[in-house]
């Protein structure tokens, strides 16, 4: 049913009874319950997107960050649930407005609070603040309403839970259809579901007015403090020179993806607020995973796995041979095309293609072999990028060679004894090829590994490219000595992930007196 | 039995919570990690709940019945995952299989929104959500797969043994209103 002013005055403004129109009063008393519940249900799902990607960015995402940021989530729900009746129902107006002003500066005043932390040398204290925050500031609210409505028997649960459950899924439709169109556009969806929960609350009518008209104010004006505070975080806390300016930031399914114009000139790629490519000084690792195999085998047709910049990529391709990037995150595959064409050439080369896709079913769903299979992915500080360092995922890789082709990968940390990530994936890459050499060049400060069944070139071949491509100073272990080093580290499975939880750990412990340092 | 009502929305929650997460681990990694697999697993089980909710008071089917139903679906999928695994073509075999799992919660509750304040029903069932979602992470990285295979399996049993035992017939005698008689409420 139609609902006008008229229903919507009767139940807003004081004065006036439902029995002045009965069927008008119970309609809306009908309708505004389920109204309530199928926004809150909507709102959980855009609120919980907002804030998975902003902290997990703030707080340097790993896999037990995730797992903190999920827990204090669904605490705040389960207070909400708690809560639910011991709130009288005046409140909840002033609650939802409260949360209106938290929600929709919600990216501003987290960036604000941890880079304060970060100047007064507690960085590490956004670790406790945040979680602690997010399940008052965030997901509370919301929860609220389904168990109190059901239980002073406003309406049936079944009917309620339904409705929470069809607004659940249109949230999902939001970001599924309207995500990529930035946060602006989103909050623009989610205000508009609060101010019904306020309305379906029953709040006067100039306040309804009010609220509309600062909220489409504080709307118009959010891109621009949303830049000011994502670029005072990159100034402010990570370091980023003064002068930079952030040419594009968005939250893709994965992760936030940041793209910034350093005062020389110079782009950055960050993701989830790490470096993925950090300008030229970028290049050496580029030139190790790109330029040196190239040089030695002469790919005709490359695959490299994870995109970014795509210089890597560049730098095989004017070789001449095809060059076929596969990455998972169309976010992250557009900009490298779009923005980062000084370092890639993608406007002009003409033996390049991207592919949006999961690698491991890329590889799992293609046929052609590759001369050169790179393998250019994040450090495995998650489970997801963990896979790719699998002794599974190396088979793959293995399978989808030419006799003769490469697969050279990052190991992401020195290869050094006492290193027991680069030493396990040493040991996963034993487990898929026969040859296997490391290579540690001091530009980079961290090895890279080169495998086959019959590598194509001597040490001394190696060496030669190493040295035509500007490196002075470079470590190699050859297969023999990569066994013995690896020694009895365990090859990465499905079955063994512990390690993302010590590198997890060890990394938020390393974050935990960053400003200090 | 009473500190088995208390926990059993939690135990029911923790159920849940493994399910989700072990669906969402094995499918990211031998089906694609791409996010329209998240999408599948997160609309289908919201479809499933829904179905759930519209089917509890309408069919007779034991609570027990539906909860063996969602396992076997789990653990179809597990089984699908090592038949053909990353084949995205049988995806809409792997969305039948999670609605099936969703219906659960949905039966779960509205069946017992009878016996439980929705406030207390759905905080304990968070809560256990909350440690499955924990426990179930954890127990991966340091147990792998078969912690996601045995798990819900372990917690699945406790939750049907807790189910026979909380509504048996001989306990209704003592619980009057709280817990009425088998057939008459449909657990």
């Amino acid at each position: 049913m139609r609902i006008t002013h008229k229903m919507a005055d009767a139940v807003s403004m004081p004065g006036r009874t439902a029995s002045a129109r009965p069927v008008s009063a119970i309609t809306w008393k009908q309708l505004a319950p389920f109204l309530i519940v199928f926004f809150s249900g909507a709102n959980l799902m855009l609120i919980q997107w907002v804030m998975t990607r902003e902290m997990t960015t703030l707080l340097l995402g790993t896999e037990l960050v995730i797992l903190l940021i999920s827990v204090s989530y669904f605490i705040g729900v389960s207070i909400g649930y708690g809560l639910a009746g011991r709130i009288t129902r005046r409140w909840l107006p002033v609650l939802g407005v409260i949360t209106l002003a938290l929600h929709l500066t919600l990216p501003i005043t987290f960036r604000v609070l941890v880079v304060w932390l970060g100047a007064q040398g507690a960085y590490g204290a956004a670790f406790l603040l945040l979680p602690l925050l997010t399940p008052f500031v965030v997901s509370m609210f919301y929860s609220l309403f389904l168990p109190q409505l059901a239980d002073d028997g406003t309406a049936g649960l079944g009917s309620l839970y339904l409705v929470e459950l069809m607004g659940a899924i249109c949230g999902v439709g939001v970001l599924v259809f309207v995500a990529d169109r930035g946060l602006q556009t989103v909050y623009v969806i989610y205000s508009i579901g609060l101010l019904a929960i306020l309305i379906s609350l029953g709040i006067r009518r100039w306040l309804a007015g009010l609220l509309i008209a600062a909220t489409a104010a504080w709307l118009l004006v959010f891109p621009l403090a949303n830049l000011w505070s994502n670029t005072l975080w990159y100034t402010g806390l990570l370091g980023v020179p003064e002068g930079t300016h952030i040419l594009y930031s968005a939250y893709s399914p994965y992760q936030k993806v940041d793209v910034l114009e350093l005062p020389d000139g110079e782009l950055a790629l960050y993701l989830d607020g790490l470096a993925h490519f950090d300008g030229s000084d970028g290049i050496r690792l580029n030139i190790i995973v790109g330029e040196i195999p190239s040089r030695l085998i002469n790919p005709q047709n490359s695959l490299v796995i994870g995109a970014g910049a795509m210089q890597t990529e560049q730098l095989i391709a004017a070789h001449g041979g095809q060059v076929t990037t596969v990455e998972l995150d169309p976010i992250v595959a557009a900009v490298g095309e779009r923005l980062f064409y000084q370092y890639n050439q993608m406007d002009r080369l003409t033996n390049r293609r991207v592919v949006v896709d999961d690698a491991k079913h890329f590889l799992a769903n293609t046929d052609e072999r590759y001369d050169l299979i790179v393998g250019d992915t994040p450090a495995a500080f998650s489970i997801q990028p963990a896979t790719l360092y699998s002794v599974p995922f190396y088979k793959a890789i293995h399978n989808h060679l030419t006799p003769g082709g490469i697969f050279i990968g990052n190991m992401t940390s020195s290869f050094v004894p006492g290193d027991n990530v680069s030493r396990r994936v040493a040991a996963s890459v034993l487990q898929a090829f026969k040859q296997v050499i490391v290579i540690t060049p001091d530009s980079v400060g961290w090895s890279f590994i080169i495998a086959a069944d019959d590598l194509p070139f001597t040490r001394a071949d190696l060496e030669a490219a190493l040295r035509q491509s500007g490196e002075t100073r470079f470590s190699i272990f050859e297969t023999a000595a990569v066994q013995a080093l690896a020694g009895d580290a365990a090859p990465i499975t499905l079955d063994s992930m512990d390690f993302v939880l010590q590198t997890s750990a060890e990394w938020i412990a390393d974050r935990l007196h960053w400003s200090q340092d | 039995m009473k500190i088995v009502r208390l926990i059993y929305p939690s135990l029911v929650g923790g159920l849940l919570g493994l399910l989700q997460t072990g669906l969402f681990f094995q499918l990211a990694f031998t089906l694609s990690s791409g996010v329209r697999t998240f999408l599948m697993i997160t609309v289908c089980w919201l479809l499933g709940s829904a179905i759930g909710l519209r089917l509890a008071k309408r069919v007779t089917w034991s609570l027990n019945i539906v909860l063996v139903t969602a396992l076997l679906a789990y653990f179809g999928c597990v089984a699908l995952l090592g038949l053909a695994p990353f084949n995205t073509d049988i995806w809409p075999l792997y969305a039948l299989l999670i609605v099936l799992m969703g219906v659960y919660p949905g039966v779960f509750f509205v069946r017992l929104g009878d016996h439980y304040t929705v406030r207390t029903l759905f905080f304990r069932e968070n809560n256990g959500f909350i440690l499955g979602l924990v426990s179930g992470t954890l127990f991966f990285l340091i147990l792998g797969r078969f912690a996601l295979w045995t798990l819900p399996l372990l917690v699945g049993g406790i939750v049907i043994l807790c189910t026979i035992a909380l509504f048996r017939p001989q306990d209704v005698e003592h619980d009057g209103i709280l817990f009425k008689p088998l057939k008459e409420i449909n657990l």
